[in-house]
This record gives structure tokens, sequence and C-alpha cells, in this order.
């Protein structure tokens, strides 16, 4: 599968293939219909969703329901980086949703980023440029040079390297930002859902070196290549002809049985075909173990708020 | 009853030993894009809602089965009794809001005994105890405030006084079962007149203030999950909320 | 946006009924505010602050910037306080209501205005480079009070910031990683808190009004003050009038309760420097 050995340990002291300690929680906001917190270690995001709610008339749709999603950064005010994520949740919900069955309603998704956005960007040591001259309008001038930075450690290493560009979030950002996304709608319990998104980022260190599953802000930013790939979980999600015949006597939640399609991928920097095809099978295992984790904690969760 | 977790997308496995099945909230037939199964394959169904699997006996042999979940958005069902909070008034009736995404309409005859000389006179702001007549997603809801088989109020209509505490839906749904304890273990220590919409709301009315402001607490505390729904638990809240 | 929907007539009986008798419909006693509660985050100057179910995050960031002409030696402190739809969906994006406008201008005034963070002290260089602060707030649940809620976020967020350290030698300016040195703390003045006490008719006050209270009540009057006894702003906004006595009667209250405030953050922050490795020596 990927070109690393497993024994090979990471800066963080985790195996290539380990997933950051997981936060998956439900429920915290009061006033949402539903909410969700999922981060990977530090990068974390809190999503809300509620809906159906009254819908504007301008917004209305007769066959279905207007799916609104917003993102808020950490800092300042949303600009094209946040642009781009909503996009990138655009294209995945509203085929998970089933909102042919909400007719003239709203449905309102909002994912607030909890971990600084991008790559670190107030170098240190001797600055004598003349600083950018502050303008309020543009937040993309105002974010670089930013206090606190997430650590790196030498920046003069990735000179020479494909660059993440500052303006875009991370892909671990994105990665929770979806997931998070994920957790809110499955809080609210009112709209339907057919299938369930999942996503992780996974990053290629260096030509030779194998690939790092959930890489840690650091080094995605010290990386050649990074992906981003969503799966979305659910029977039937799937159009492949191999997964056409099954056995009738299913169970709930058999591993195995799980049908997955891929329903989000980005990609940059320098990579192969074979890299391509590694990342991608990693980013099955991952989700997988996720999807497991989510079932897990959420399990507990409602059987502590269980009625009965 | 099972207690098996399940997500969206989860496929179901229904037992064929029952005549008929019931299919509640949170299942739906899987909207496969593959070609169609044959006619005695059983259809195969997934569950769109996270929640636990729950089933239940039902009419002549017949199994039903839903996801129980939680959610405080309150979708409207036909036969649901609901509270709702009329906000303007037209000519033949009221706009009544039940925290769904559409207005439901309360018509001006739908009361007992009402004719077109006289009907009753609600403001905006008052709360009626209601069943919900007519649900369909391309439609507003319409309610009524009478029983269609007798004629009769019934107890809807109207109500006078006391107070409403939003909660989960499924909370509403447990505390008409008679078998819940919560509400029969609050009526031994104070005496309250109740009504419980299925849209997530509950009325209730009590002698004294502190009353009312106790049960208040220990319904929301139970729905929060920090008052377990038991007997000691609940009694312990009371004590401590009345002191 | 959604329409907020008042509430039933009868809720509103019962809440006066029930102040009548100086009960409150959490449990509360007229004058007791709801608990305070801080997450810190994995950063410094990112703090989740939670006064009952009212929730808001604050986030302070630091760039060096030039400064203006005419003020050589003074840094920046910008303030970002939109209120997304997650608080409630009442709120919209990129539409202030009234409520976010007052809430935005009071939290200006009770920071920024009251000089909060010594401003001077932001300096590096004077004339050319000096630092800016960027406070975003969060406004994460609406259950009532998001005012009181932000300031003590935006307060906390500053206390527990702290900015690279820099030296100047000549012309040129060294900003030390905080592997280097230790990051400094902000220079302040003084922690200003915002304590919002809401009106009924011939009813005496209660502080800090959850949601429905807000919605129901026919005033509310917001005092800004800090733990020297100073009253930084004083904001009423509409409402039924209020006699000098009853005035000075919410600012005695608001002394004692700004100055347990404080003792809350105080702690808090003690604890969170407990398990915060900031010294690297």
């Amino acid at each position: 599968m990927a070109s690393a050995g497993p024994s090979r340990r990471r800066s963080d002291g985790r195996k290539p293939h380990e997933i950051r300690p997981l936060t998956i929680e439900i429920g915290e906001l009061d006033r949402a219909d539903g909410s969700g917190r999922f981060g990977f270690g530090a990068t974390s995001a809190l999503a809300s969703c509620s809906g159906p709610l009254e819908v504007r008339l301008n917004q209305e749709l007769p066959t279905r329901a207007t799916l609104e999603i917003s993102h808020r950064p950490l800092e300042g005010v949303g600009a094209t980086a946040s642009r781009a994520l909503i996009t990138t949740l655009e294209s995945i919900y509203p085929s998970a949703l089933r909102l042919s069955l909400y007719p003239r309603s709203l449905i309102q998704i909002i994912v607030q980023s909890l971990s600084s956005s991008s790559a670190p960007t107030l170098s240190t040591g001797r600055y004598n440029e003349s600083p950018e001259i502050y303008i309020d309008t543009e937040p993309e001038t105002t974010e670089k040079n930013v206090w606190p930075q997430p650590p790196t450690q030498s920046a003069l290493a990735v000179d020479k390297k494909e660059k993440s560009p500052n303006t875009s979030y991370n892909f671990s950002s994105r990665a929770v930002s979806i997931n998070s996304a994920t957790l809110a709608i499955l809080d609210a319990g009112s709209i339907a859902m057919t299938h369930l998104p999942i996503a992780i980022s996974i990053a290629s260190l260096s030509d030779d070196d194998g690939l790092v599953v959930d890489p840690s802000i650091e080094e995605e930013y010290n990386s050649i290549a990074r992906f981003g790939f969503a799966w979305s979980f659910g029977k039937n999600v799937s159009l492949r002809e191999d997964q056409n015949q099954k056995d009738s006597n299913m169970d709930v939640d058999e591993e195995e049985d799980e049908e997955m399609e891929l329903i989000w991928v980005e990609s940059e920097g320098k990579f192969d075909k074979e890299k391509f095809s590694d990342a991608l099978e990693l980013s099955k295992i991952a989700c997988r173990q996720i999807l497991s984790e989510i079932r897990a904690k959420l399990g507990e969760t409602l059987e502590c708020k269980r009625l009965q | 009853m099972s207690t098996t977790l399940v997500l969206p997308g989860d496929s179901i496995s229904l037992p064929s030993s029952f005549k008929s099945v019931v299919l509640g909230p949170g299942l739906a037939p899987s909207s496969s894009r593959l070609p169609a199964p044959s006619s005695d394959e059983v259809p195969s169904i997934i569950s769109t809602k996270l929640g636990l699997m729950s089933s239940a006996k039902g009419k002549e042999r017949s199994e039903q089965f839903w996801v129980e979940g939680r959610s405080k958005r309150y979708i409207p069902a036909q036969k649901d009794m609901v509270l709702g909070t009329i906000i303007a008034r037209h000519a033949e009736g009221y706009r009544v809001d039940l925290g769904s995404s559409q207005m439901a309409q309360l018509d001006g005859l739908a009361f007992e005994g009402a004719t077109k000389r006289s009907k009753p006179n609600l403001k905006v702001g008052t709360l009626v105890y209601s069943r919900v007549a007519l649900a369909n997603r391309d439609m507003e809801p319409e309610i009524e405030c009478i029983d269609p088989n007798t004629g009769k109020a019934e107890g809807f209509g109207e109500l006078k006084g006391g107070l409403v505490v939003s909660c989960s839906l499924q909370l509403c749904r447990h505390l008409l079962n008679p078998k819940f304890i919560v509400l029969p273990t609050l009526a031994a220590t104070i005496p309250f007149e109740i009504a419980v919409g299925l849209n997530g709301r509950v009325w209730f009315k009590t002698e004294t203030v502190s009353e009312s402001i106790a049960l208040k607490r220990v319904i929301e505390g139970v729905d929060s999950g920090d008052i377990k729904p038991d007997k000691g638990a609940v009694d312990r809240a009371v004590k401590e909320y009345l002191a | 946006m959604v329409r907020e929907i008042d509430p039933p007539s009868i809720q509103k009986e019962f809440l006066l009924a029930a102040l009548a008798e100086g009960k409150r419909l959490d449990g509360r006693i007229p004058l007791e505010q709801r608990k305070i509660e801080f997450v810190f985050g994995e950063e410094l100057g990112n703090v989740e602050c939670r006064l009952g179910k009212t929730a808001v995050l604050a986030q302070v960031t630091a760039s060096i910037v030039k400064p203006r002409d005419d003020r050589p030696y003074e840094g920046f402190l910008l303030i970002n306080s939109e209120i997304g739809p997650m608080a409630s969906s009442v709120y919209e994006n990129g539409r202030s209501s009234d409520s976010e406008i007052l809430i935005t201008r009071l939290l200006e005034k009770s920071i920024r205005r009251t000089e909060a963070i010594d401003r001077e002290a932001l300096c590096i260089l004077a004339g050319g480079k000096v630092w800016q602060l960027r406070l975003t707030l969060h406004f994460l649940s609406d259950s009532g009070n998001l005012l009181d809620c932000a300031s003590l976020a935006s307060m906390m967020a500053l206390k527990h910031f702290r900015k690279p350290d820099v030296e100047v030698i000549g012309d040129e300016v060294i900003i030390h990683s905080p592997e280097e040195r230790a990051p400094v703390p902000l220079a302040m003045h003084h922690t200003p808190l915002c304590l919002t006490f809401a009106y009924f008719e011939n009813l005496s006050p209660i502080l800090d009004p959850t949601h429905l209270e807000s919605t129901l009540c026919s005033g509310t009057l917001t005092v800004t003050m800090n733990a020297q006894r100073e009253i930084c702003v004083l904001s009423k906004a509409g409402g039924t009038p209020l006699s000098v006595e009853e005035i000075m009667g919410v600012v005695r209250v608001g002394v004692d309760k700004v100055r347990d405030m404080v003792k809350i953050m105080d702690e808090a922050l003690e604890k969170d420097r407990e398990n915060r490795v900031v010294e690297v020596r």
C-alpha cells in the first residue's frame, strides 16, 4: 500500500498512518437545532445546523429545501478561503440530504473554524522590510504576519518546495469542517440523510518518503503534496458493480458490508498517479476508522441521554 | 426492545416473521441507483437519522420500527396534538406558530359549537392546544381545536394561565406515555394541569409560582440529561427546587 | 433570516407574577448572574466564555503595521463582532440587526474607549512599526445577554494573550520566536466588564436576563465597570424612565459583581497558567 514502513515515527510520535486523537461532541449549542464539534488534535471546528425553518420568499424553492451553508474563520472576516470552503461543503451536502422532503423551507449549516487558518506567517528573526500598510477592508493583507503562528521546525527547509498558499485553508481544517457539519446534521435529527460524509487529509512529505495520514500543521506546511478526501458511507451509495449482489440477511453495523463512495477530492503539490492512488486507499481506511469512532462516541452520548 | 445505534445510511435488517411491518420516522426504503431488485426480494431499508433502533408490537401481528433520535425541530404530522401560538388573525381564522417551517392555519369554525354567527374570538399571543388536521409537505399545515369524531372540544382550545416549556420532541412523546415515570412522580408532590404538544412544547398550570418553576426546571433537567428519568432523581430534584 | 416569534402572552403573565414574588424561571434570584465558565484554546488569546447557555468565543491575534502619522506612538486594537446565524437563526450573515449594532458599539466603548489596553505600549518603533491587535468575537449561542458574555470573553482573551518579544537595534526589529524568548503579556490599565440589567414595569431590576426575559422586558440598562469601582460606560437605550436612586442602586450592585467576576477570571487564568508551558528557558 504505502511505501513507508509502519515502524517510522513522525515528529509528534505518531505512526505514519495514525490519526491524531479525535474530538467528537454533539449538542453543545442551545439555540441551534443541532451542533457538532470535531477535531483532529488541535485542529477543530464547530458547526451548527437548523431546519427546516421558515424561508424567505425570494429564496424559496418549490420542490426542495433551500440549503444555506456559511463559514466563519477564527480570525477576521470571511474571505476567499471561506468561500472556497463553502463551495466544497455545497458540493457535498445536497446529495447526502433528502432536501426534496422539505420543500419551501430553509436548512442552515454554519461552520466555525476553531483553529487558525493556514500556514505560519509571522516569520521570526530579523524583520526590517517595511510593513504592509494596513487596509481594513482586505483581510488577506492583514492576516499576514499574524501571531500566534502554528509551530514550524524550520521555515528555511521548505523554500524550494511547493508551499501551501497562505490564502486557503489547510487540508486538515477543510476535513474538520466537513466532519463537524456532518455531526451537526446528525445532532439536529430533523433532516433525513441517506449517507454520511466523512473527510480526512493526507500529505506526502517527500518524493521517496511515504504518505502520512492526518498531517499536523507543521507536516502539512513542509509537505510536497497534500490531499483531501471525503467518503460517504451508506447502503447503496456506491454505483460499483461488485457490490451489487448482496445476501439479504444483512446486519446493522457490519464493517465489511459498508458501502462507500468518494464524494470529495482536492489535491495540490507535486505527486504522481501512484502516489494519488496510495493516498486514496489510505483515506478509505482512515475514514472507516473515523466512522467507527463516531459511532462509538455517539452511542455513548445517546445512552447518557436516554429517556427509558 | 433493541438498542442498536444507527447512523444515516446504515442498512436495517427486518425480521421476516411478521405479517406486516410499519416503518416509522428515520427509516426509508433505500433510493437505490442500482437496477430495481426483482419482486420477490425484500426492498432494502436504510436509516436516515441518528438514533437507537426501536420496535414495538402493532395491530394484528404487525411490527413497528422506528429510529429513536433526538431533535428539537417539529415537522407537522397528521393527528399530532400540538401547542401553538396565535400570531395573526384574518377573516376566516388564525395563523398559528407551531415551531415548524410554515405557519399553521386554524379555521375560525374549527372549534366546538362554532357557527358563522358565533365564533370564538382569540387574541394574538393566545396559546391554543390543537390537533393537526392536515399535514402535507407542499401545503401549510391545518390545525383544529375539535375532535372530528365527537365534535366536542375534548380539551382542545385556548389555554389560560400557566406556563409553557420547550423541550425535545422525544421527551414530549415520552411524557404522554403513562408508564414514563416523570409525570406520575411529579404529581405525587405537586398537583398540576398539563397539556403536552408533540411539537416540543409542554404547558402546565399549578397553584403557586414556585411549583410551576420547580416543574419547569425538572422537565428541562430531564430533557438535558441532568436529571435521570427515575423516581429517586426526580423526587430529589423537586424537593430541591421547591426548597 | 428567520423571524423571531413572540412567546405566548401567558408566558409574560407568568414571568411578571414570578418576578413580583422575587423569583425567576430558572431558579435564580433577581440579582444573580448565571454561571460563568471559561474554556481556553490551544493558542494564547483564544477563549470561549459561557454564561449559562450563552456562549461567545474570543480570539486575539497580533500583527505589525505602520502607525498613523498623527499618532506615531500608538498601536491599534480592532474589534470584529459580527453576529452570525449560529447564535440564533434570527441573525443573518452580512446584515446587522439593531441588537448587533448595539452590542458592537457598546463593546467598542467599553473596551477601546476605556483604554483597557495600553496602546502606547504596543509601539515598537515610533512612526515606523506598531502592534496591531485584532480581537475577533464569535457569537456561538444566544440564550440572552450576549453583551456581558462578549465583554467577559474579550477581556479574558486580551488577558490571556501574549505577543512575541521584540528587540530593536537601530532601525532593525528582531522578533523572537517563543522558543527563544517567552512571549510577553499585554500592558493593561484595568478590566472593564459589562453588566446588563433588565427592567419590568413597577418591578425591581434583574441582572443577566435570559433570552425570554430580554424579549419580554420593558428596557435594559448596561453599566460597564471595573474592579476599582469606576463607572466606564452607562448605557440605557429607551425603555422605562429610571430615577437617580434606581440607577445608583444598580451601580452599587455592579461594584460587587464586577469584583466577583474579576476574581473568577483571575482564578481561571491561574489554573490555565499551571497547565500551560509559556516560559522557555
